[in-house]
């Protein structure tokens, strides 16, 4: 699948890297230091590099940065692989210009999941041209999402000046709607048998405007009657990509048929987790799932969400599990609840809040990175 | 192909002095870390391939040496990546007088926090100067550094010198 450059000086790492994975398809070329393999570099041409920090003559970090000058390799997926396992080396290690980091005591299953996830992080878009889409999601619900993906909306509504679509995709009773105080008549049971007929004018007499921000939602329906199972989300999701400069899709918890179509369309997934146990396994097994898919969205942003002021997970704990560095931190805001209440996106009615700050850092993060 | 075998008997581990951070191998042999560092026979490490970094900027490596030894008693922690090269292979387990407590130490340059497990009777002067265990090992411990707090490291097992500890206490919940 892909051609992977493995530097290391210990030869008993290269042949498990080799071995690991080339059963995952991939072709594994391996250098003994960091002057080999910036020779292998240009004869090789590799789609993505490991590489050790502790080697002789030159560190991982001075390889790392050697291959970041050289001409059209400032974005070429650099995993450090080392033994110096502490908070600080992956922060040198990413300062020196990696991509990610990964201690040598994770599992191999682990490593073919983080080179997986680091191709399709690089890969092109193979999404259909169109605006950008963000989607929001969590195995899990209660985490924040809709939160999240309202508040987001809200900002990038407010602050690009152009149509930004919020498609609320919960088949039934999402929160959108109520977060933003609308009660839209039409929703997305309305587009349900629309596949063939689906057109930007029959989208936007569905969506209604939220006059603060000229965000428009597609609001999920809120009565059981109009709401049947809707069977071509992907089919409005790319009518939505096609038809407005930004989209955010507040996506169900669940990784239904639909949801999975949907994916490819991304140009972000935000998975969001919060902190405790149970959103730490449910961010996992979606990393792993998602890391699995044939079509994935072009990149996957954790995002920490912190839902309580009793957190049990710490930030780096939950780093450290899903070995990986969270994309953006949201504090808890204690005043969170009142404003669903009244219908106000935080993010508008309280802007000093670090909450809205930040969301804002989030949302300028998601729109640039 | 064969998924290979990888050499246990050379160990990677993070030793802490009060003004350096060597990362380096250990040959252990078939035995574990705790064993090496607690052999009374020689009051040295023998080490190969050490990364030197400065205690201040503890990411940043400022030599290489193939082949080094380090005094015992200058090494005031070590920082292990499993708990299993924490034990020694001697260290049994009494389920029922097992009890576990949880520790503030400090050290020349650091302040440990972490969990240490005691069989029967907890005393503090009794574990620091009974026995002939040199490095006890404390779990899921964190190493703050006294001058520079941001400077911390962390992993499921520490070994720390029991000579150069200064404080031992016990944290204990409000």
């Amino acid at each position: 699948m892909a051609r992977i450059l493995v530097v290391d000086d210990d030869p008993d790492i290269l042949r498990l890297m080799q071995f690991t994975l080339s059963n995952a398809k991939h072709t594994v070329v391996v250098a003994p230091d960091g002057p080999t393999a910036l020779n292998a570099i240009n004869k090789k041409k590799p789609d993505l590099i490991i590489v050790d920090i502790m080697m002789p003559q030159m560190t991982g970090y001075q390889f790392t940065q050697r291959v970041r000058a050289m001409p059209g390799l400032k974005n070429l997926p650099i995993l450090v692989y080392s033994a110096r396992f502490q908070p600080i080396d992956q922060e040198t290690a990413i300062n020196a210009g990696a991509t990610d980091y990964m201690p040598k005591t994770v599992a191999p299953a682990d490593i073919v999941l983080k080179v997986n996830e680091l191709l399709a992080d690089d890969a092109p878009a193979a999404s259909a041209p169109g605006g950008i889409t963000i989607g929001f999601f969590s195995l899990r619900g209660g985490v924040g999402v809709s939160t999240l993906a309202v508040n987001i909306a809200a900002v990038i509504g407010l602050s690009k000046k152009a149509p930004t679509v919020l498609a609320d995709l919960h088949p039934l009773a999402g929160h959108a709607g109520l977060m933003l105080g609308l009660r839209p008549k039409k929703s997305l049971a309305d587009l349900q048998h629309t596949s063939d007929s689906l057109t930007e004018e029959v989208l936007n007499a569905v969506l209604a405007p939220h006059p603060k921000t000229g965000v428009r939602l597609l609001a999920s329906p809120l009565i059981r009657r109009a709401a049947p199972v809707v069977h071509n989300l992907e089919a409005i999701a790319k009518q939505i990509k096609s038809a407005y400069p930004f989209a955010i899709f507040d996506l169900p918890s669940v990784f239904s048929k639909d949801v999975l179509a949907i994916m490819p369309l991304l140009d972000k997934l935000v998975l969001v987790t919060a902190p405790d146990l149970p959103s730490l396994q449910s961010a996992a097994v979606a990393r792993k799932t998602i890391a699995a898919l044939d079509a994935p969205p072009k990149r996957v942003c954790l995002v920490f969400n912190g839902n309580t002021a009793t957190p049990t997970l710490k930030r780096a704990s939950m780093e450290k599990t899903l070995r990986t560095s969270l994309f953006a931190e949201i504090p808890f805001e204690p005043t969170l609840c009142k404003a669903i209440h009244s219908g106000q996106p935080l993010a508008l009615s309280n802007p000093q809040a670090p909450f809205t700050t930040a969301i804002a850092q989030l949302a300028a993060k998601l729109l640039k990175e | 192909m064969a998924a290979p075998i990888l050499r246990q008997s050379l160990l990677t581990a993070d030793i802490f002095t009060s003004s350096h951070r060597f990362s380096a191998q250990i040959s252990v042999g078939n035995r574990r870390l705790a064993d090496v560092l607690n052999d009374r026979m020689t009051d040295f490490l023998q080490v190969q391939s050490v990364y030197v970094s400065r205690i201040n900027t503890p990411g940043e490596i400022i030599g290489r040496y193939d082949k080094a030894a380090l005094e015992k008693r200058h090494i005031t922690f070590v920082v292990l990546p499993t708990e299993t090269d924490g034990l020694s292979k001697e260290h049994k387990y009494n389920a029922f007088s097992k009890s576990t407590e949880n520790i503030f130490i400090t050290l020349p340059s650091f302040e440990i926090c972490g969990r240490l497990e005691i069989i029967g009777k907890f005393d503090l002067k009794a574990i620091l100067t009974i026995g002939t265990t040199r490095f006890m090992p404390i779990f899921q411990g964190t190493a703050e550094n006294s001058f520079f707090p941001n400077v911390q490291f962390s992993g499921p097992v520490i070994l720390v010198n029991k000579e150069a500890v200064a404080l031992f206490s016990i944290i204990t919940e409000d």
